[in-house]
């Protein structure tokens, strides 16, 4: 849907429809736990309503200030406990999720922070390496690093579980 | 491409949606969860022990929404039942986050009648 499309807010509203969970799963990547990614996510929705005009790329500016506004969240005690608590809730999982799938989504859950927002957004937002490392600040270099040091880790941890079932193939792609 | 084409990030909360593009309206129950103060919560909460051994619980104030409606009337009739009885303690508790300066007062033994 483009800007311009029937009611003011129809851009943003297809917005949500399209990238809200991907959105919720970055959250989660960053360390927030349920109830912060879900506030997290009303809140830029609602800074972007109250925009002039739509951004450029609405998908790229969201998930700019999605990241903006996960890292200014205050990170006590408690909420570090109610993160490693659901960790294993990222995904909706079906019932029929192998062993090795649950505990690769976990291992996921795992990684180093850069890591598995390195990875979440290649694979949940489509992001080349240089648009991820413009968001991270650092070079695509480096952002590919990050995500290959994390899709590394995951191949390590599943080791063994990926010799024995039908664990799908991490990616094997090409530097920028 | 993504090789976890079955991993499907968790959707929203149902009723998040409708708190972002239509906040004026009716709200939902989750949106409700998420983003708002009950009511109820304005109240100051009352507890009573009288000299018979009865605990009463019960508040006091605020504004009541038709969700909370008939607790504020079992509440209201408990009032007057703790009112009328003479009291060892009563404790106040009111929410901090909307009275920080009254947050759990705590008065007694008291006559029981003001």
């Amino acid at each position: 849907m483009s800007p311009e499309d029937s009611t003011p807010t129809a851009w943003c509203e297809a917005l949500y429809d399209a990238k809200a969970p991907a959105l919720l799963l970055y959250g989660r990547a960053l360390g927030l736990d349920t109830a912060e990614a879900e506030d997290v996510l009303h809140d830029i929705f609602r800074a972007l309503l109250e925009l002039p005009v739509p951004p450029l790329e609405p998908a790229h500016y969201a998930i700019r200030a999605y990241r903006n506004r996960a890292l200014n969240r205050r990170r006590g005690l408690w909420r570090r406990m109610l993160r490693e608590m659901q960790s294993r809730d990222w995904f909706e999982a079906p019932p029929d999720t192998s062993a090795a799938e649950r505990a690769a989504m976990e291992a996921l859950t795992r990684l180093p922070t850069e890591q598995r927002e390195a990875i979440v957004l290649k694979f949940w937002h489509g992001l080349t390496f240089e648009e991820i490392g413009r968001i991270q600040g650092v070079s695509p270099h480096t952002a590919a690093g990050r995500y290959r040091y994390g899709v590394a880790a995951l191949r390590r941890r599943l080791g063994p579980l990926s010799n024995v079932t039908e664990f799908p193939c991490l990616p094997h792609e090409s530097l920028p | 491409m993504n090789p976890f084409p079955d991993w499907r990030p968790r959707r929203p909360s149902p009723g998040l949606r409708q708190a972002i593009f239509h906040p004026t309206d009716a709200p939902l129950p989750g949106a409700q969860t998420l983003r708002q103060t009950p009511a109820w919560l304005s109240a100051t909460l009352v507890l009573t022990l009288s000299w018979t051994g009865t605990l009463m619980v019960w508040f006091h104030g605020g504004t009541l929404d038709p969700a909370t409606h008939r607790v504020g009337a079992a509440s209201d009739a408990l009032a007057l039942v703790a009112q009328n009885s003479i009291p060892v303690a009563s404790f106040a508790f009111t929410n901090a986050a909307l009275f920080p300066s009254t947050n759990a007062s705590f008065s007694g033994p008291t006559s029981g009648r003001d």
